[in-house]
C-alpha cells in the first residue's frame, strides 16, 4: 500500500490528521497538474479548491486497495475540464465594446517557452503528456484516470510526441 | 516527474537547477495559507464514510434491467418467446446476456473515478448493434403484411417506454457515485435500457419478420442509446453547471 492509498483509507474513516496530510502532500502536485495541463495561473487556486471539494464529496468512491493516483487525478481532471468549459462559456458570452480601453501594458506573455510549446498540443494530447511525463504516472494509471484504454493513451502520447517534434524543429530553425 | 512523492533523477535535478522555467514548474506554487485553508475545508465536519461497493451497484443495475423485463413479460405475455425459432433464440440470447451483464458492470465502474475499463462502452454498444443488425438480416425472414407500420410503431413505443423507466432508474443509481464521464455514463445507461427493451420485445412480440425486428426492436435499442446520450448527458452537465455555480 502506498502512502497515498493509506491516507485515503484513513480519510474515509474520518481521520482528520490523514485528511490534513493528504492536502499538504498532494496539493502542490495537483496545482502543478492543473498548471501544466493549461489552467491559467491566476485560476489554479480556485480550481484546486474545487478539486478538494469534489474529492471530499466523492471520498466514499475510493475503493480499498485500488491505485489511488488514478482516482485522485480522475477527479482533478474532471474538475479541470469543467473549469475549462466554464471559461469557454464565459468567453463566448463576452463581446467587444466599440471603444476598447487603452492597454496599460503589453499583453501578458506566456509564462515560459515550455508553456508555449505545450500549448501547441490539442487539449487531450496535452493532458495525457502531462500525466505521463509531468506527473510520472504509468500508462495504466493514465488510462484509468482518463477513463480510457492503455492503447488509446499510447496513441495519444505518440501523436503528442510527433507534434512536439515538429514544433521543436520549427523553433530550432528560427533565428 | 513532478508528481508528489516521485523524485527527480540526477540528470533532471541538474537541469532544473540551471533552468529557471523548469525550476518554476518544480517549485511548489502554493502558499502555506492556501494549503491551510484547503485542509480546513476538508476537515470541517469530517465524518467516516462507507466505501462504495462495486458488487452492490452492479447488482442494483442488473436488478433494474431484469425487473423491468420481468414486469413487462408479466404484463404483456410471452407470445414472442413461444413462436421464436431455435436459431433466433441461439442468436439473440447470448447477445442479450452479454449486454445484460457487461452494461451493469460498466455502469458500476463509471461511478468510480479512475476505475479500470476493459472495453469502451461505445465499442461494446457498436458491436452489439452490429450483432443484432446481422440477426435482422440473417435470422429473421422478410415478410409483408397490412398492419406493418401500426404494429411496428406500437412495439417501438412500448420498448421505448420500458427503456425510459430503466434509464431513469439507472441514472438515479449513478448519482450515488462520482461520474467523471457523463457522456459515457449516459450512453451506457441508454444501452442498458435498450437491452431491457430488446429482451422484453423478444419475449412478448410475436412479429418475427426482419422489417419489424429492424424497425421496432433494433430501433428501440438504438434510440434508447441516442436518447440516453442526448437527455441524460445534458441532465448531468446541467447538474454540474449548477453545482459549479453554487460553489
Amino acid at each position: 500500500m502506498t502512502p497515498l492509498e493509506d491516507l485515503l483509507e484513513r480519510y474515509q474513516r474520518g481521520d482528520a490528521e490523514a485528511a490534513r496530510a493528504l492536502v499538504t502532500a498532494f496539493s502542490p502536485a495537483l496545482a502543478r497538474f492543473c498548471r501544466l495541463a493549461g489552467t491559467p495561473p491566476d485560476q489554479v487556486d480556485d480550481v484546486l479548491q474545487e478539486i478538494w471539494l469534489r474529492v471530499h464529496q466523492a471520498r466514499h468512491t475510493y475503493l480499498k486497495g485500488a491505485p489511488a493516483s488514478p482516482w485522485l487525478y480522475g477527479i482533478a481532471r474532471h474538475v479541470r475540464v469543467d473549469a475549462y468549459r466554464k471559461r469557454r462559456r464565459v468567453a463566448g458570452r463576452e463581446f467587444a465594446t466599440d471603444l476598447l480601453p487603452e492597454r496599460a501594458a503589453a499583453p501578458p506573455a506566456r509564462d515560459s517557452k515550455f508553456d508555449e510549446i505545450l500549448s501547441a498540443l490539442p487539449e487531450s494530447q496535452r493532458e495525457v503528456l502531462v500525466m505521463l511525463k509531468g506527473m510520472g504516472m504509468s500508462l495504466e494509471e493514465v488510462a484509468r484516470a482518463t477513463g480510457t484504454t492503455v492503447g488509446a493513451v499510447k496513441q495519444k502520447a505518440h501523436r503528442a510526441y510527433e507534434r512536439l517534434r515538429s514544433v521543436l524543429s520549427v523553433l530550432n530553425e528560427l533565428p | 516527474m513532478f508528481g508528489a512523492g516521485r523524485e527527480l533523477n540526477a540528470a533532471a535535478r541538474e537541469h532544473v537547477s540551471s533552468c529557471s522555467s523548469c525550476s518554476a514548474l518544480v517549485e511548489t506554487p502554493l502558499s502555506a495559507e492556501i494549503q491551510q485553508r484547503l485542509a480546513a475545508m476538508v476537515t470541517k465536519d469530517l465524518a467516516p464514510v462507507r466505501p462504495l461497493s462495486l458488487t452492490r451497484y452492479f447488482l442494483s443495475f442488473l436488478a433494474c434491467a431484469w425487473l423491468a423485463v420481468l414486469t413487462g413479460a408479466l404484463l404483456l405475455g410471452g407470445a414472442g418467446w413461444r413462436v421464436s425459432t431455435l436459431p433466433q433464440q441461439l442468436w439473440l440470447i447470448p447477445g442479450l446476456l452479454v449486454l445484460a451483464i457487461a452494461a451493469p458492470a460498466l455502469l458500476a465502474r463509471l461511478m468510480i473515478p479512475g476505475a479500470r475499463v476493459w472495453i469502451r462502452p461505445a465499442h461494446l454498444l457498436w458491436l452489439a448493434a452490429i450483432w443484432f443488425a446481422l440477426a435482422a438480416l440473417l435470422i429473421y425472414p422478410a415478410q409483408s403484411y397490412p398492419a406493418f407500420a401500426r404494429s411496428a410503431s406500437a412495439c417501438l413505443l412500448i420498448g421505448l417506454g420500458f427503456a425510459a423507466v430503466v434509464a431513469s432508474a439507472a441514472w438515479l443509481i449513478l448519482q450515488q457515485g462520482f461520474v467523471t464521464a457523463p457522456g459515457v455514463a449516459a450512453i451506457t445507461a441508454g444501452g442498458l435500457a435498450g437491452t431491457s427493451s430488446l429482451a422484453l420485445q423478444f419475449i412478448y412480440c410475436p412479429h418475427l419478420d426482419s422489417g419489424h425486428f429492424a424497425l421496432a426492436h433494433l430501433g428501440s435499442f438504438l434510440l434508447s442509446i441516442v436518447l440516453g446520450w442526448l437527455l441524460l448527458r445534458n441532465a448531468a452537465l446541467e447538474r454540474l453547471r449548477k453545482a459549479y455555480t453554487a460553489n
